[in-house]
This record gives C-alpha cells, sequence and structure tokens, in this order.
C-alpha cells in the first residue's frame, strides 16, 4: 500500500493533467467524431512532433514564452500547406494530409538526428509518461482547460452547425475553424506529455464515439466524454501502476473495454428482447 | 409595385474553366412563388449558392433587398433548405430535434417566438419527434425538420433547392400546400424542383435556367412556351461552354 501510495505522489501531476485534459477534450473530440474527420489528430500529432523536436531542438535560440506560439505558428502552417495542395493541386484532403503530416514527421527526424535528440527523450515524446509531467505541465493544462471552455462558450453554434450543415446563409466558418485548430493544437501539445505521440489521438476517439451513442441530446454527449476520459486515465493510471506497464498502453486497453461493454450489453439486451 | 427582393444582372460562373452560368439576368419580387427548372447540371443549385454567397461569380451583380451582396447583413431575413438536406446526418448526431430547430436563433442572435414555433411543429406534424435525436430519424422526417428550421425566424424569403426528393406523393402534396398557406400569408419563395406537376398547382413565376436562362416569366406564358416542341430541345441541351 505504501509502495502504491508513494507511486501516485511520484505521478499525481500527470494524473491531475490528465484529468483537466479529458475534461478539455470533451469539448471538441465529439465534433470531429460527428465531421468524419477522427484520424485528424493524428496527423496533426506528426506535424506537432517536428515542431516540439524543432523547438527543443533550438531552445537556445527561442525564450521558453515562444515555445507555444512557434509551436502553434508551425501547426497553422503545415495546415496552410494542406489548404494549398488541396486547392492548387486539386489533391484529395486526405491525401494531402498525408503528404504534409509524413513530411513533418521526416523532417522532426532527421532535426532529432542531427540535434542529439535521437534519445530516450523520443521515446518519451513517442509513447509518453506520466512520471515525466511536471508541475508546469499541470498548470498549463488548467490554462488549456479553460481555453477550451472559452472557445467552446464562444463558438459552439458554429461548431455545432458543421455537422447539419455545409453552408449557412451569412455565415462565416473561418474564424470558428481557426480556433478549433488552435484548441485541439494545444490540447495535442498537453496530452503528448501523457500519452505520447503515437496514442493520444485515442483520446480524441474511444470515449467521444462511445458517448455519442449513449447519450440522449448533445449536453448529455459532453458529459459522457468528459466522464469516460477521466475513467480513463484513473483507471490506466492504477494498471500502469500495479502492473508497472506503460501508462499510454494502459490507458488505451482500458479504454477499449467500453466497446467491450457496450457490445456485450447489446447483445444481452437484443438476446433477451427475442 | 412589389419591391424587388432578388436581383441578379449578367451573372456568369465557372468551376475551373468550365462555364456553368452564362449572362444571369432573374429578378424575384416580394411575394413571388418563383420555380427555378431545368436539366440536371444546368446550373440551378450554383445559381442559388451564387445567390447565397456561397460561390463567387466570375461576373455580375447581386442584389438582395437593393442591397450589394457583400453590403447584406441581415441574413436572418432568408431561410435556406440545401438540396438533399436529410443525407448530411449521420446516425451518431446527438442533437434533438428541439436543439437543432433552436440553430439560427444562435447563429443569427434572434428570438424565435414560441407562437410560430409551434405553429410550424404543428403544420409539420413534427410534435412527437422534438425529444428524439436527428440521427434517429427518418429522412422525410429530416426534410421536415429542415423546412421547420429555415422558417423558424419568419423569413422574408425561403429558398429550397429540391426539398421533396425522398417524400411520398402523398407527403409531397400536403408539404407543397403547406408551403402555399405561408406564400398566401406573404412568405416569397424560390423553389428549385423537377416536379413540373408542381408547377400547376402553387407556383406563379417561372425560371428555365440551362446554363443560360432561356424562360423567367409568370406561369401562363410559361404553359404556353412549354406546349411547343422546340422547348424541350432548348430544355435537355446543355452546351459545354468554356471562357
Amino acid at each position: 500500500m505504501e509502495e502504491l501510495l508513494f507511486s501516485l505522489q511520484l505521478v499525481k501531476f500527470g494524473v491531475l493533467a490528465g484529468i483537466l485534459l479529458g475534461i478539455s477534450l470533451s469539448l471538441t473530440s465529439p465534433f470531429l467524431i460527428l465531421k468524419k474527420n477522427a484520424l485528424f489528430p493524428h496527423a496533426l500529432t506528426h506535424v506537432l512532433f517536428f515542431a516540439i523536436i524543432f523547438t527543443t531542438a533550438f531552445s537556445n535560440y527561442i525564450s521558453s514564452y515562444l515555445e507555444y506560439p512557434v509551436i502553434i505558428c508551425l501547426t497553422l502552417f503545415s495546415v496552410l500547406g494542406i489548404l494549398i495542395l488541396n486547392k492548387y493541386f486539386k489533391l484529395y484532403e486526405d491525401t494531402a494530409t498525408s503528404i504534409i503530416t509524413h513530411l513533418a514527421l521526416g523532417l522532426a527526424l532527421i532535426v532529432a538526428a542531427k540535434t542529439n535528440l535521437y534519445d530516450a527523450r523520443l521515446l518519451s515524446y513517442l509513447f509518453g509518461s506520466l512520471v515525466t509531467v511536471s508541475q508546469k505541465d499541470f498548470y498549463e493544462s488548467i490554462i488549456v482547460l479553460l481555453l477550451s471552455f472559452a472557445f467552446f462558450y464562444k463558438f459552439y453554434p458554429l461548431w455545432t452547425a458543421q455537422i447539419t450543415d455545409k453552408e449557412i446563409p451569412g455565415i462565416n466558418f473561418k474564424w470558428a475553424n481557426s480556433f478549433y485548430l488552435v484548441i485541439i493544437t494545444l490540447q495535442i501539445i498537453i496530452g503528448i506529455k501523457l500519452m505520447g505521440i503515437l496514442l493520444i489521438s485515442a483520446f480524441f476517439v474511444f470515449s467521444g464515439s462511445c458517448a455519442l451513442k449513449l447519450a440522449s441530446n448533445f449536453k448529455l454527449a459532453i458529459i459522457y466524454t468528459a466522464f469516460l476520459n477521466i475513467l480513463g486515465i484513473l483507471g490506466g493510471t492504477l494498471i500502469s501502476v500495479f502492473w508497472d506497464l506503460p501508462f499510454s498502453g494502459s490507458v488505451v486497453v482500458f479504454m477499449s473495454f467500453y466497446f467491450l461493454f457496450f457490445v456485450v450489453s447489446k447483445f444481452l439486451n437484443n438476446n433477451r428482447r427475442i | 409595385m412589389n419591391q424587388t427582393i432578388i436581383q441578379v444582372k449578367d451573372l456568369s460562373f465557372a468551376y475551373e474553366r468550365h462555364l456553368v452560368l452564362k449572362n444571369i439576368n432573374l429578378e424575384v419580387k416580394k411575394g413571388d412563388f418563383l420555380a427555378i427548372i431545368g436539366p440536371n447540371g444546368g446550373g440551378k443549385s450554383t445559381l442559388i449558392k451564387c445567390i447565397l454567397g456561397f460561390l463567387k461569380p466570375l461576373k455580375g451583380e447581386i442584389y438582395l433587398w437593393g442591397r450589394r451582396l457583400k453590403d447584406f447583413k441581415d441574413w436572418y431575413k432568408i431561410g435556406y433548405v440545401p438540396q438533399r438536406a436529410g443525407d448530411l446526418v449521420e446516425s451518431l448526431t446527438p442533437l434533438t430535434v428541439k436543439e437543432f430547430l433552436s440553430m439560427p436563433s444562435k447563429w443569427y442572435k434572434k428570438t424565435i417566438h414560441p407562437a410560430i414555433k409551434d405553429l410550424l411543429i404543428e403544420k409539420f406534424g413534427i410534435k412527437d419527434l422534438l425529444n428524439k435525436k436527428l440521427g434517429a430519424l427518418s429522412y422525410g422526417q429530416l426534410q421536415r425538420a429542415y423546412i421547420i428550421r429555415a422558417l423558424i425566424l419568419e423569413p422574408e424569403l425561403l429558398i429550397l433547392d429540391e426539398p421533396s426528393v425522398g417524400l411520398d406523393f402523398f407527403s409531397q402534396d400536403a408539404f407543397y400546400k403547406t408551403l402555399g398557406e405561408f406564400h398566401q400569408k406573404g412568405l416569397t419563395i424560390v423553389l428549385i424542383t423537377h416536379e413540373t406537376w408542381l408547377l400547376t398547382k402553387w407556383v406563379n413565376k417561372v425560371a428555365c435556367i440551362n446554363q443560360t436562362l432561356f424562360f423567367h416569366g409568370d406561369h401562363e406564358s410559361f404553359c404556353v412556351l412549354s406546349s411547343k416542341p422546340e422547348f424541350f430541345s432548348d430544355y435537355h441541351k446543355i452546351e459545354h461552354l468554356h471562357w
């Protein structure tokens, strides 16, 4: 028991940041699923990987206050690249996204190799770790949560509008979509520390898709997503600490049980009706 | 004299280098019930998308209530139902019909009058569906929800792009009867349709578009013109114009 408490003490900032991230994500992830863009965060992580490697490699020249703006600018620049390929080269959006994200990943590996970042740090970027989440990261996750609430409050009508309409007379989605991109970029930056580049996008999909199946209205869908995300963080932490397993993998395996639970309960319900 | 609500002057539009609309001039006056007809690919939906500002014309001007399109701000005066609206909603969508109907008030920051809302819900028969999720509705029920949403802020102009596709004959008849009632009360309606049987019943103006506007006038003149065989050869001829 003492060992468990000691372990939990070590990961307390990670768990707290994870809980706040789980709430933040509940305000954005349902929209991605409904717009059939569930793989977009995964693509974005590749671009962010390059941005993070770039700012880390050149940290001597970039002030710590400028790290986030530089990361966001590089991300927006990549999205602009996707738009250019889509509009001027007439490539499908997913093809253009694939090209830009792979280019970003390739560049990231070259920068990492040439700047001595090709070591244990690379692994922590790829797979995340609860232990490496610091008090500073926890405070940043509070800011991201507050920003998520603010953007959600401001743009909720336009984010939901894009679920049911492609175009609305007199309504321009440009700002709503730009802020949406900024907030999911910030959420992913926080999430990468916890879950790593390879698994953070699972947070955008697992709970959200279960919640959308369960909820009878949009508000409940958001509440359920937050609840299932928090449950995933806590469940994943316990599995990880008890069996000494990687945190990100434990969370994903724990959240996959949601689907198993729903499939079994649906099967039992159907049998009961027969 | 009736106020001009839509004025389209010498409008041309091209997708890439393929000219879809060529020198269109069109006027819609207050109280008109205009049907826009024409073959598939003739540019009907494109014209509507230009009028609503979704597409940028190659040349020409569009005026709404006498204001140039780029200066027009009162978009709440327009209700719009897109083509195949029912297909836009995915089965996972958790929005309830009630939440869906309240969306325009948030977009345009206008209040919905409860009496109007109740009247529309009653007229289109969706009272029992209000707490249902959009994803659980049938195609016909979704179409009705979109139409109610377009009418909920009491617009002066209603634009419908093939709204009755997917509805059975009796639902179509009931739907157009209801539209006719709103028209009688002063609503201006622009309707894209392929169902020409409707024209004799509800519509008072007709515009035929096949890249160019080759007829625009009242319903009686249209009936005279459409009885001539050469009309249909024009109707179906699509030139592949390039600019």
